[in-house]
């Protein structure tokens, strides 16, 4: 044998192409968002798509808001395109994906809360989960996106971030975690607790803590220290561009965190400039963070949406969709 | 046990290293497997837990 080192590598390389492809397979019939992504799509056309994250998975019940809006007229269909622990990052290039399989939505509902139309730091290693669409759904230039100034600022990640989107094995490596992670917790006993279809109970009422804690000081930074983030402006760019109105929608959220939204003397312009964002580019903004009926018991996991508040949010939503503009 | 202390002293530098033996195709490829081995086991203990669910295996 003349070149044994070379004839290592090259069974590397072919193993790992092989590995490749047969985890990209995986991610595909496994990963959720990607389920979601191909269950929005097989919907057809002329549906009202939702986007945001948990908290409009929660709080959209299926089918029950699809009949309501074929009841209504509005629409023949709905497609669900809400991705939990997914940043408005993740909305817009699950939107551009929907959009770029040829699909011809009536109306986009984007349910957030309004820092979350705000920037923050979203480093590579951070994109794990469901944020590792952020990784496996773009493209490079959306390296500018991600990383604003890239690559005068920002060089590190946007680096990394360009070197872990190309592969599966990289952009996705966090889903085998997942299942380390839970083997490691057998192994050692480790109780996870009550678990709900987001997670462990536990991690949520700890998220919805700390996005108390931090809504004021995201808010009062807003324009100069904490701007728009990009991803919330292009996908409102991608909307008009294809001729869907977009609804954006505050959603219920605890009492709790609305005092502390509100609070916030920022607020209203942040909210000023989403609203006029939304209606140059033909959509519609409706506050349904404080709806009437809302009761904090509503809050199943002191985050997301039980059961009944869940199917009082589901029918408001569907009524504020058929009060939408049209499709141009 | 004589084995294993000679494996010692090579780890520990007392011993030089054997001479490296003829290798054959057979094990080439059987090193090439064992590299993608290693760099999977490395990606999969590598990371840390997300909070929120994600996969549905």
């Amino acid at each position: 044998m003349r070149h044994p080192l070379l004839l290592a590598v090259l069974t590397a390389v072919a193993l790992l192409a092989l590995v490749e492809v047969a985890f990209r397979e995986r991610v595909k019939s496994s990963y959720i968002p990607e389920r979601t992504l191909a269950s929005a799509i097989a919907a057809g056309d002329g549906c009202v798509v939702t986007l945001g994250d948990s908290r409009m998975v929660a709080g959209v019940r299926i089918p029950a808001f699809g009949r309501e809006l074929a009841r209504a007229g509005t629409a023949r269909c709905h497609a669900q395109l809400a991705i939990g622990g997914a940043h408005v990052v993740a909305h817009y290039l699950a939107l551009r994906r929907y959009l770029a399989a040829g699909r011809k939505p009536k109306l986009i509902v984007l349910g957030i809360t309004l820092e979350s139309a705000l920037s923050r730091e979203l480093p590579p290693d951070g994109m794990i989960g469901n944020q590792a669409v952020a990784l496996g759904w773009s493209e490079a230039s959306d390296v500018t996106l991600i990383y604003p100034g890239f690559p005068a600022r920002d060089f590190d990640s946007g680096l990394r971030f360009l070197m872990k989107r190309p592969f599966s094995l990289t952009a996705f490596g966090s889903l085998a975690w997942l299942r380390v992670q839970a083997m490691q917790d057998r192994l050692v006993g480790n109780e996870r607790g009550p678990t709900n279809q987001f997670g462990a109970v536990a991690d949520m009422q700890a998220l919805a803590r700390s996005l108390t804690r931090d809504v004021s000081d995201r808010i009062e930074g807003f324009p100069e220290r904490v701007p728009l983030h990009p991803a919330f402006r292009a996908l409102v760019d991608l909307a008009f561009t294809h001729g869907v109105p977009l609804l954006l929608v505050e959603l219920p959220m605890p009492a709790a965190f609305r005092r502390a939204l509100t609070a916030s003397d920022r607020a209203p312009a942040l909210r000023a400039e989403l609203v006029a964002l939304i209606e140059r580019r033909g959509g519609r903004h409706v506050d349904l963070g404080e709806p009437a009926w809302l009761l904090e018991t509503h809050f199943a996991d002191g985050l997301h949406l039980g059961p009944e508040g869940a199917e009082r949010f589901t029918a408001e939503l569907a009524a504020v969709s058929g009060r939408a503009p049209a499709a141009r | 046990m004589s084995r294993l202390a000679a494996l010692f002293e090579i780890l520990g530098g007392a011993r030089p290293l054997p001479a490296r033996p003829e290798r054959s195709s057979v094990a080439a490829l059987a090193q090439g497997v064992y590299w993608v081995l290693l760099l999977l086991l490395t990606l999969s203990f590598m990371g840390r837990s997300a909070k929120f669910i994600y996969i549905d295996f």
